[in-house]
């Protein structure tokens, strides 16, 4: 056999063998770090999929249902909704659309909520223009999805 | 060639005739009753039978060369083994819940070429998947699918749960029959991907672990590294008027556990589930080796798992 060919074959079946899968995954788009998800929220209009996530704190007082308190950090990430490739039935986040966060701070004894918008693409587009404290409420009266 | 080696090949040539059809039909394959058939519109029956049935129903129809010795003894293997996985015939035996479900699982399988299997579609060309088959059987999936917005029932479930969970000691040690322990640390872990199910009207949170999560960023993930753990927390859908969808109740954890040689024969991937708010282990060592890994073999070219997101979304039928 001529080497060329040799060298062909072999580059034909490495090409075979990683089939390019993981060159088709997406990095993760959010990093969580220390945060927990608090609720899962998919809006079949929007055609997104969004995870609400909370620091220690916001989890804590949610689970006890204590009123909110300084320090609490809420963040939620909105993905666009996109068909699983490799299941049909099933839907999944795709592109990171955006991400709000709800910072709750103290100012003379009294607790205010500072909302922030950061978005990479325009899922609001309908929506527009945002209403922060419409947006904060929201984000403050999700649920915790059970978990144990 | 002289006369003594022509009469040994002849000789040969016999005895290997002999021996390929002295057991033919020798090996047949018993064709049990047919009892609570599927009933399918006739254009997907049609589909199933020329594709599936011998392999998946008690009505198989072998060629010929099926019946030859030795061959006959692999094709008995296939269909004995694909009727305990799969059976048309019996289809009726199966919950109405789990007959949807797998008929999702045979549109899946077909589409992602892992059945008929290629093996059988070289000498059976009749059982050719055209891309109008497909289509025909994903109208017919589609028409299964039921949305229902939130009743006044599931939303009391949903809260009943909660107030006991929230009220409840968070879970103590829990243990699969299979050895594999539930890690409460989950929780704290990077968050893989979000789903959302129109087959099955579920939501799911993936968990990746440190190495797991590492993995992905590194794309290290053909196969996943040892010591990966990916958990999947599953909620029934509860869907408001506005179309948005919240976790309603809590389903189960599901764990996969990678270790390529503890778990060599479920592609080096340990399975566990834990079901409930009380995390109750599911199944037992011959299940959590079987069923799991039966499904998720439909995506063994990426490690058995499906549930990462792709750049492209493909609209692949
Ligand atoms: C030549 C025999 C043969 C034919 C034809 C065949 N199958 Fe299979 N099938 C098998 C065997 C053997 C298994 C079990 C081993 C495996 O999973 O690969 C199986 C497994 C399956 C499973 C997995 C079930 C599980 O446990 O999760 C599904 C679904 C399935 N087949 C669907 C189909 C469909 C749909 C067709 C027709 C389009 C088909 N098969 C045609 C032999 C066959
Ligand atoms: C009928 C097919 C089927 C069976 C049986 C099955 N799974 Fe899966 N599994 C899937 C599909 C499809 C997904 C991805 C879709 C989703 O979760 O939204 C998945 C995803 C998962 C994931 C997340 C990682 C991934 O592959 O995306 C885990 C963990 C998992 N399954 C565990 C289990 C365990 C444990 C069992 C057995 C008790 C099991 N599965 C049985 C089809 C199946």
């Amino acid at each position: 056999m001529k080497y060329t060919t040799l060298y062909g074959s072999i580059l034909l079946l490495a090409n075979a063998c990683t089939s390019n899968y993981t060159g088709h995954i997406r990095d993760l788009s959010f990093q969580n770090d220390s945060l927990r998800v608090i609720t899962m929220i998919v809006n079949e209009r929007a055609n997104t999929i969004a995870v609400l996530f909370g620091n220690k704190l916001a989890l804590q007082n949610k689970l006890a249902q204590k009123p909110r308190e300084n320090s609490e950090l809420y963040k939620l990430v909105t993905w666009r909704q996109q068909p699983n490739t490799f299941w049909y039935g099933s839907n999944i986040n795709g592109t990171l659309l955006c991400i709000e966060t709800v910072e709750i701070t103290s100012k003379e004894r009294q607790v205010v909520p500072n909302y922030t918008l950061e978005c990479f693409d325009s899922p609001f587009a309908e929506a527009l223009p945002i209403d922060n404290v419409e947006r904060t409420t929201f984000i403050m009266n999700q649920q915790l999805a059970v978990s144990p | 060639m002289s006369k003594r080696n022509f009469m040994f090949f002849i000789a040969l040539v016999t005895a290997l005739a002999a021996l390929l059809f002295a057991g033919y039909g020798g090996h047949g394959i018993n064709n049990g009753s047919t009892v609570g058939e599927i009933k399918a519109p006739k254009e997907v029956d049609n589909i199933l039978r020329k594709a599936c049935y011998d392999c998946h129903s008690n009505d198989t129809k072998l060629a010929w060369f099926d019946r030859l010795p030795i061959i006959s003894i692999a094709v008995r293997k296939d269909v004995e083994e694909g009727r305990r996985h799969l059976n048309f015939s019996a289809w009726e035996s199966l919950s109405p819940t789990a007959r949807k479900a797998k008929l999702w699982d045979v549109y899946n399988v077909i589409r992602a070429g892992r059945m008929p299997p290629i093996s059988y579609l070289q000498t059976h060309s009749k059982a050719i998947i055209t891309t109008a088959d497909r289509q025909i059987l994903k109208t017919y999936i589609d028409g299964l699918i039921i949305k229902q917005l939130a009743d006044s029932t599931a939303l009391e479930t949903t809260l009943s749960q909660y107030n006991s969970w929230i009220k409840s000691k968070a879970v103590s040690r829990r243990v699969s029959p299979n050895g594999i322990a539930h890690m409460p640390a989950y929780k704290t872990w990077q968050v893989m991907s979000a789903t959302s199910r129109f087959d099955n009207g579920t939501i799911r949170i993936l968990y990746a672990n440190p190495i797991a999560s590492q993995a992905i960023q590194n794309k290290n993930i053909n196969p996943w590294p040892k010591g990966s753990v990916i958990v999947k927390a599953m909620w029934q859908k509860l869907e408001d008027k506005e179309g948005q969808v919240r976790p309603g109740k809590f389903i189960n954890l599901q764990y996969m556990v990678k270790d390529k040689r503890k778990y060599s024969s479920t592609g080096g991937w340990g399975f566990a589930r834990f079901d409930g708010p009380q995390l109750k282990p599911y199944g037992d060592v011959l299940i959590l080796a079987t069923e799991c890994i039966d499904c998720h073999k439909t995506v063994e070219q990426n490690d058995f798992v499906f549930n990462l997101s792709t750049k492209q979304s493909s609209e692949k039928l």
